[in-house]
């Protein structure tokens, strides 16, 4: 340990420790890439490479249009209004709160005929989710997708959502299961997503489709 | 300790550690959950290229975890402090651009606007950030030009020799 007598301000002496810090920085810059993709091959939450994660088309959101008294950013009917627009430019049916209660009112619910899907990440889907809702993660798709989508082909409608608002992971998950073979016709985006259907005090479910303990509750 | 070692040095050693421990954990927490980081660089629209998102994406939170590594443990300092700084300065001016977007769309005064820029800390008001991002700049260009910080180093200096900034420690 030694203190820094380097020069009286402390800064670089000439122009050459100063291509040598660069390339230190260089050598850092390097060093850590490859600490970078070895760390991310053998992590299992790594990404890969090529994989394009975000299949949907770009949408020109038409810019939400706030209401007279209020900003765009608080004004929940601007934020619907868009992520209708949105889902619906990429082909999708678009669903609110009002038809989606009606649906989980449906009886065919119960018995596989009207199947909803959870888009948002498992930890999420975990805390806390739409019940009888099956997860979903569209950028993890593997094997969620390899056990729901029997059931998704056998439905006569697939509902799936995310967190709601600006979230696609619902049109991504969407898009999956129209590549995997379901008719886009019997797949509807719920806009509000899962954020709104707290709000509205419906029931939460925290069990899992393999788990034995259910546990059901209404948010306030 | 060394008597000798300046006040100066203890500052670049304090310096140091908090930006190499802010650096480690916000990188840890972005590879923790890299398709959250993922989605949250999409939003800049820097790249359209899957691939180029992707490596982004894979390659800043390591090479943050990386270069936090470097500071706490005093290897390589004024480099990887100048890398930081690399790294900080197009970062901040990109969390800048995307809010001034937001609040002309929101229509809502600047440091009112709060989004998930990619940080590791969810979502965050905008002025905080932006000066929390100017005080971790500071402190990197302070550090990797001044070549403080030496105390308790492993090797301060990577690649040590005539034209070394600093003298041979550790």
């Amino acid at each position: 340990m030694a203190s820094n007598p380097a020069d009286a301000a402390g800064t670089p002496r000439d122009g050459r420790s100063r291509v040598s810090v660069l390339g230190e920085a260089v050598l850092v810059l390097a060093a850590g890439l490859v600490f970078g993709w070895l760390a991310n091959a053998v992590s299992p939450r790594g990404l890969q490479w090529t994989r394009n994660y975000f299949p949907l088309a770009k949408v020109e959101a038409e810019a939400p249009r706030p209401a007279e008294d209020r900003p765009a950013s608080q004004d929940p009917g601007a934020l619907e209004a868009e992520a209708v627009s949105r889902v619906q430019a990429r082909g999708f049916t678009a669903w609110t709160f009002a038809r989606v209660a009606d649906a989980f009112e449906d009886p065919r619910r119960l018995t596989g005929q009207v199947i909803w899907v959870d888009a948002r990440p498992e930890a999420q889907y975990r805390r806390g989710h739409i019940p009888g809702a099956r997860p979903l993660d569209p950028y993890r798709p593997e094997q969620q997708l390899l056990e729901l989508l029997a059931a998704c082909l056998r439905a006569d409608q697939v509902i799936v959502y995310c967190s709601g608002g600006r979230c696609e992971d619902a049109e991504l998950a969407a898009t999956l299961l129209q590549e995997a073979g379901v008719p886009r016709e019997r797949l509807v985006i719920y806009v509000g997503g899962f954020h709104e259907w707290v709000e509205k005090g419906q029931p939460v479910e925290t069990s899992t489709p393999d788990s034995a303990s259910a546990g059901t509750s209404s948010f306030p | 300790m060394n008597r000798s070692v300046s006040k100066a040095e203890w500052l670049g050693l304090v310096l140091r550690w908090a930006l190499g421990a802010w650096m480690l954990s916000m990188g840890l927490v972005k590879a923790w959950d890299p398709v959250a980081f993922l989605k949250a660089v999409r939003q800049y629209e820097l790249v359209s290229a899957p691939w180029l998102l992707n490596t982004v994406a894979i390659a800043v939170p390591w090479l943050e975890v990386f270069c936090g590594l470097l500071m706490v443990t005093g290897v390589a300092v004024r480099g990887t402090a100048w890398l930081l700084t690399a790294m900080l300065v197009p970062f901040t001016w990109l969390v800048w651009r995307h809010a001034w977007i937001l609040q002309a769309s929101l229509q809502i005064p600047f440091c009112a606007v709060k989004f998930d820029c990619g940080c590791g800390l969810g979502e965050v008001y905008i002025c905080p950030k932006l000066a929390e991002n100017l005080v971790l700049t500071a402190a990197a260009v302070w550090v990797g030009w001044t070549g403080r910080g030496r105390p308790l180093a492993l090797r301060y200096d990577l690649v040590r020799g005539r034209f070394a900034a600093g003298p041979e420690t550790g």
